[in-house]
């Protein structure tokens, strides 16, 4: 009797057959029957002697009835050793054995394998005339094996999804898990699988046909597909469900409903391919609707001033997003998962802004295995490294230091510049994650950024002596954040993020200075709970606190409608020292309502308080969305209006430099919209907008300023797909003011009446990707100027600037930009990818300023970049 | 070169906005801005080079004589130039602003009794300045110009926190190669620099800058402090110490100036010169010196800078502070000056003439 047992060793595919054989000896008295030796009723071995006696009993030996395969040793196995063990068995008169040994042992665990299968045999017992009686009888155990050839193993034995693809709401666009998804096969067989929570489904080994594919979920319209599988490729659909609106609210798994007006949000993979923006997440929010275009990346949107919009990084404020003169955000594209833009009108959870609200959200780090990406291009080299640690932790660690500094140093000493330091900068990322389960999670997030130079300008400007000497400054913060996230039951979700860190300024023009120290933390916590059917609350807070130490050296600012005495430097410098601690709380509450088929209603409240002022601002908004027609194509109206605002900052108030007594700028802010979906890719929306604004901070006028912006926004968006995306951006806008002294309406210094942005990306197959992007703006408002006065002490000339001030526009901004990516991909997810990205093709000179000769009698058009190539090369292990 | 661009520095967004205003604000001086303007340094058009005050901090009550240095670089001049000084001396205009002393003055020419404009003596208001009128027997005619500080210039003047208290008098002057006459106050004009004088030509046509510079001096008083003009210790040519009979260089005979022969020129200011600044406390806490630099014109020629850093309140003493001058391709006559300012008010010059062989 042979038993064989099969074990399969990992990838490489080796069968090894393991046969215990066993089979009793042979006795040395020919047995009866069988292969037992008969011992007698002791088990001993009986001899018999021929007498003239009765006739000799009959004897059957012991017949096995069930034979028990032994474990064969591991360590013996993995050793290929084999065995015989020969076995005493005492046998009694049930056929069970009751005592097992081993005369001669084997060793290497085959004894004591033995031992334990034959305690475990059964036999039929020995008789004697037909009665049965005990006996010890000699096994032997055979413990042998066979390796089987391992079979080949074709390339295409691994699993390959060719037939996948997600599921999305078809009113919100949110990915919907738990759909079941059911493909019939062209046999009749079927084979079925469910999205998981990012609304992904996948199908591995179908083979090329055509399948029948039927999408099904609890409170969604079904829908049934046919799909064919092509040889050699993959098939991936997106399919959009419309609610089934029996009176039920549906709680749509995944990505929730915006609770506000507008919210965009784009994609790492979007955001890494834009063209002319280096791959750089935050300059990609230049390409929206609402968002001015700026030279050096500043955000303005909706006609507000850069510091009007606030950034986050998953939810904790950052106090600047650019690295020096614009040419990078702080956090590279690779850390990022996606980026929610707001351009006005958010919900309550954000405040203490009168523009936008930008939250850059970083990605879970791959838990598959290590994974590393190394990046170099013109300007800055980064490294990125991430994997699992175990236990459900996972890491990423990520690095990246501008290298201009190489190239820049020389440039600047040869025009007779000291340099210290040439300009360079930092930023890192260190994340540590662990996930419990899909609703749980707890991450920890360290990261930071530091730029810094150090020059001596040798060479003065006469025009303004004031731009000379020793330039230095080191801009830098840090945050330890810690996010905790757990979606506790379908109706409950609870989601903390606290953090703390260092804020740092140094700043100094040649005997003026600025330091700030600031020691920030921050809160924000919220619970979502459904307390009914179509009813949600949002509780929350949002809090900083804020410990600082100022020293400031400098001539006193200009008040509004006061053009400059003289060189900004020229007056007598003043000193401010202060320390103290900026507080700032807030509470916000909120509903999420459904009350009919389509419509949903967001009402909330925010109460601030800050201690710079020392005043409680509240502020209630309001955001009402409502489908036309719920089904595909989508149409929806969407509108809100909203009370916001914004505290003087802390050098507003500063008693040497600001004016003491501060209240918070306040705006009014209205919206109504429509958005309509044409095919499954391509949406449209178009907005319109109003902020009123009051009660701004004025240099000398404390918050009697005063401005309304207006606009239109239109998006027509080729949502990606897995070759395209893309999109056109039209704005078109005024932004005004009306400042003290006479509070005349006139042009706001960031207004830009036309932005209209088309761009695209396709990616041509075999790793070759090509995207384009045009853009057509306004020209900036400048402030043209004459002939004026000599100023003896400084030895320049002190231009009259016209007045309103920014009553000229420089010329249209036009400009091309290209880029062009291959990448080729190896084995175990490796990749090398060279990219490289031109902006402004067609060597356009476009006009970011205006230049003046030394007494301004004659002047000029200051262009911005020209025809510039950046080159980058990538590589993912 | 200036440019004028979105990025400027206002109050509320002072640290971000300074930092990167000022890097680029460091870039463009010490990159070429590839505009082909003419430079500051050559004199070629009427020019006020400088003025000097023998004190640049005063007292109150005490009196400062201030010289001016001006000259004519045109090559064709119709009428010669000549330099005045306006009868009066603004005191503390409002905010420190110097246009803010034309502020009293009337669509007539009439001066309002708070105007803060008073005689250099301290005494009575100045006639009225009427427009259309030939300014040229009200003025003080020549580069000498007096004034006395009023004896209540510091208590007087708007206190600031965390400041010295000081005064501030201002005193207008005008190099013009015409006459000069009072111009009317625009009243639809809400603009606050509106220049209440111009120069006119014989027939009365209003001449081009070109031909007139309108400049002021600002005299600042303080009770203790004080600060001296710096010192020019020797201007050097080539490695050597610049003759009092001035320089003599062959014209250049390439075709562009720039490749003209190169001679090192360099302004050596002693290190006394560059006093304390009581009013620069470092962020430490300790008082730092002055900034000295070094302005240069001249009326033939080229200089590869218009000015050079001599001292830093925080490098200290610079080195490697020369520029290069190009000695033109025509030979004649011209002018070399070497102004030095400290940023205190402090001025001082060398003039050297120089013969293009």
């Amino acid at each position: 009797m042979r038993a064989r047992a099969l074990f399969t060793f990992g990838a490489l595919g080796a069968l090894a057959a393991v046969s215990a054989v066993a089979g009793p000896l042979a006795a040395q008295e020919p047995p009866p029957s069988g292969n037992a030796i008969p011992s007698g009723a002791s088990g001993a071995a009986v001899t018999t002697k021929q007498i003239e006696a009765p006739p000799a009993p009959v004897i059957t030996p012991p017949v096995l009835d069930h034979f028990e395969n032994a474990v064969y040793p591991k360590d013996a196995l993995d050793a290929g050793l084999k065995a015989e063990v020969v076995l005493v068995l005492d046998i009694d008169v049930t056929g069970k054995v009751t005592k097992a040994t081993v005369p001669e042992p084997a060793g290497h665990g085959f004894d004591e394998a033995a031992i334990a299968a034959a305690g475990k045999f059964v036999f039929q017992p020995a008789k004697r005339d037909g009665k049965p009686i005990a006996a010890r009888i000699k096994y032997k155990y055979n413990f042998t094996f066979e390796v089987a050839p391992p079979p080949p193993v074709p390339a295409a034995k691994l699993p390959q999804k060719t037939l996948l693809g997600r599921v999305l709401s078809a009113s919100n666009g949110a990915t919907v898990a738990g759909v079941s998804i059911l493909v019939r096969l062209p046999d009749g067989t079927e084979r079925a699988t469910t999205t998981d929570e990012a609304g992904a489904w996948s199908f591995v080994d179908l083979p090329p046909g055509k399948y029948h594919v039927v999408i099904a979920s609890g409170g969604f319209v079904g829908q049934s597909s046919d799909e064919e599988i092509v040889p050699g490729q993959a098939t991936s659909v997106t399919y959009r469900l419309a609610v089934d609106s029996s009176g039920d609210e549906v709680t749509v798994k995944g990505q929730r409903p915006p609770r506000e007006v507008t919210r965009i949000t784009l994609t790492a993979d979007e955001m890494n391919r834009i063209p002319g923006t280096n791959g750089d997440a935050i300059r990609s929010i230049q390409n929206l609707p609402g968002v001015a275009r700026t030279l050096t990346g500043l955000l303005i949107v909706r006609g507000s001033a850069p510091q009007d919009t606030q950034i986050f990084v998953d939810g904790t404020p950052i106090p600047y997003v650019y690295h020096l003169f614009g040419l990078s955000s702080v956090v590279p594209t690779e850390m990022l998962d996606k980026l929610d833009f707001f351009p006005g009108n958010f919900s309550t959870q954000y405040g203490r802004a009168l523009g936008g609200i930008v939250d850059v959200s970083l990605r879970d780090p791959k838990q598959d295995t290590i994974h590393a990406m190394v990046q170099a291009d013109l300007i800055d080299v980064r490294a990125v490294v991430e994997g699992p640690l175990g236990k459900g932790w996972s890491f990423a660690a990520a690095g990246r230091r501008s290298w201009i500094d190489v190239w820049l140093k020389p440039v600047l000493e040869s025009t007779g510049t000291g340099v210290s330091t040439a300009p360079v900068y930092y930023d890192y990322q260190a994340m540590l994650e662990k996930q419990w389960s899909k609703n749980e999670s707890l991450r920890f997030l360290f990261f930071g950024s530091d730029d810094r130079l150090d020059i001596v300008v040798k060479s003065v400007d006469s025009s303004d002596p004031s731009l000379t000497g020793g330039i230095s400054s080191h801009e830098y913060f840090w945050r330890m954040q810690a996010r905790y996230r757990n979606k506790i039951s379908n109706d409950t979700e609870v989601k903390v993020t606290g953090a703390f860190g260092e804020d740092g300024i140094d700043f100094a023009l040649g005997s003026d200075y600025l330091t700030i120290k600031e020691y920030p933390l921050s809160l924000r916590a919220e619970v979502s709970q459904r307390i009914a059917q179509g009813i949600t609350a949002n509780i929350g807070t949002d809090t900083l606190v804020i410990p600082y130490n100022v020293t400031a050296r400098f001539p006193p600012f200009p008040v509004a409608g006061q053009p400059p005495g003289g060189p900004f430097l020229s007056a007598p410098a003043l000193t401010s020292q202060s320390t103290g601690s900026n507080t700032l709380p807030a509470a916000y509450a909120e509903l999420e309502l459904t009350p009919w088929r389509g419509a949903r209603i967001v009402p909330g409240v925010r109460l601030d308080y800050a201690s710079t002022s020392q005043t409680f601002d509240l502020a209630p908004r309001i955001v009402v969305r409502q489908d036309i027609h719920g089904g595909y194509p989508r149409t929806t109206m969407k509108g809100g209006v909203g009370l916001f605002y914004e505290p003087p900052q802390p050098q507003d108030v500063d008693k040497v430099f600001g004016q003491p007594g501060l209240t918070s700028n306040r705006g009014i802010q209205y919206d109504v919209g429509v958005e309509q979906e044409f095919t499954r890719n391509i949406e449209a929306s178009l907005e319109g907008f109003y902020k009123q604004l009051d009660n701004l901070v004025t240099a000398g006028y404390f918050n009697e300023g005063r401005g309304k912006v207006i606009g239109l926004e239109t998006l027509i968006r080729y949502k990606p797909s897995k070759r395209f995306f893309g999109w056109v951006a039209y704005t078109l806008s005024r932004a005004t003011r009306e400042d003290p002294p006479d509070f005349v309406e006139r042009l706001y210094e960031y207004d830009q009446t036309h932005i209209l942005t088309v761009l695209g990306s396709y990616k041509l197959g075999r790793g070759w990707e090509f995207g384009a992007r045009f853009r057509l703006v306004s020209g900036n408002l400048y402030t043209p100027s004459t002939y004026g006065f000599y100023d003896e002490n400084a030895g320049s000339y002190l231009a009259i600037p016209a007045y309103p001030p920014n009553g000229q526009r420089l010329p249209l901004f036009h400009q091309l930009d290209l880029r062009v990516d291959k990448t080729w991909k190896f084995s175990h997810g490796r990749e090398f990818g060279i990219y490289l990205d031109v902006q402004n093709v067609y060597n356009r000179a476009n006009a970011e300023g205006v230049s003046f000769n030394f007494n301004s009698t004659a002047n000029t058009y200051a262009n911005g970049l020209p025809f510039l190539p950046s080159l980058g090369l990538r590589g993912v292990f | 070169m200036r440019m004028r661009t979105g990025l400027r520095v206002t109050r509320r967004s002072l640290g971000r906005l300074v930092t990167l205003g000022a890097g680029l604000a460091a870039l463009a001086v010490g990159i070429a801005c590839g505009t082909n303007f003419e430079p500051a340094s050559l004199v070629d058009s009427v020019r006020i080079l400088a003025t000097q005050a023998d004190h640049p901090y005063a007292t109150p009550g005490q009196t400062v004589s201030l010289q001016m240095l001006a000259y004519d670089g045109r090559v064709i001049q119709p009428e010669p130039m000549k330099v005045w000084w306006l009868p009066f001396v603004c005191i503390n205009p409002i905010d420190d602003l110097y246009y803010d002393c034309f502020a009293g003055l009337a669509a007539d020419g009439g001066i309002a009794p708070d105007s803060g404009l008073g005689a250099p003596d301290g005494g009575a208001p100045p006639p009225l300045l009427k427009p259309g009128v030939d300014l040229t027997p009200l003025l003080i005619e020549g580069t000498k110009f007096s004034l006395t500080l009023p004896a209540n210039i510091i208590s007087a003047h708007a206190t600031k926190p965390n400041i010295e208290p000081y005064g501030l008098a201002i005193a207008f002057n005008i190099a013009c190669a015409g006459h000069v006459e009072a111009v009317p106050v625009d009243p639809t004009s809400d603009n606050p620099i509106q220049i209440p004088i111009g120069c006119f030509d014989k027939n009365e046509i209003k001449l081009d800058p070109s031909a007139y510079v309108i400049g002021f001096t600002r005299v600042y008083a303080y009770t203790t402090w004080t600060n001296n003009n710096p010192v020019i210790q020797q201007v050097t040519f080539d490695g050597g110490a610049v003759p009092d009979s001035g320089l003599t260089v062959p014209h250049c005979t390439a075709s562009k100036l720039q490749d003209c022969q190169a001679y090192s020129l360099d302004t050596v200011v002693p290190s006394s010169s560059d006093e304390v600044d009581p009013s620069d406390l470092g962020p430490n806490g300790m008082p730092r010196n002055e900034e000295i630099w070094v302005d240069y014109f001249t009326t033939q020629g080229a200089l590869d800078d218009d000015a050079r850093l001599l001292y830093d309140p925080v490098q200290g003493q610079i080195t490697s502070t020369a520029t290069k001058y190009h000695a033109p391709q025509a030979p004649g006559p011209a002018v070399l000056w070497a102004v030095v300012h400290d940023n205190r008010d402090g001025t001082s010059w060398q003039q050297i003439p120089v013969t293009v062989q």
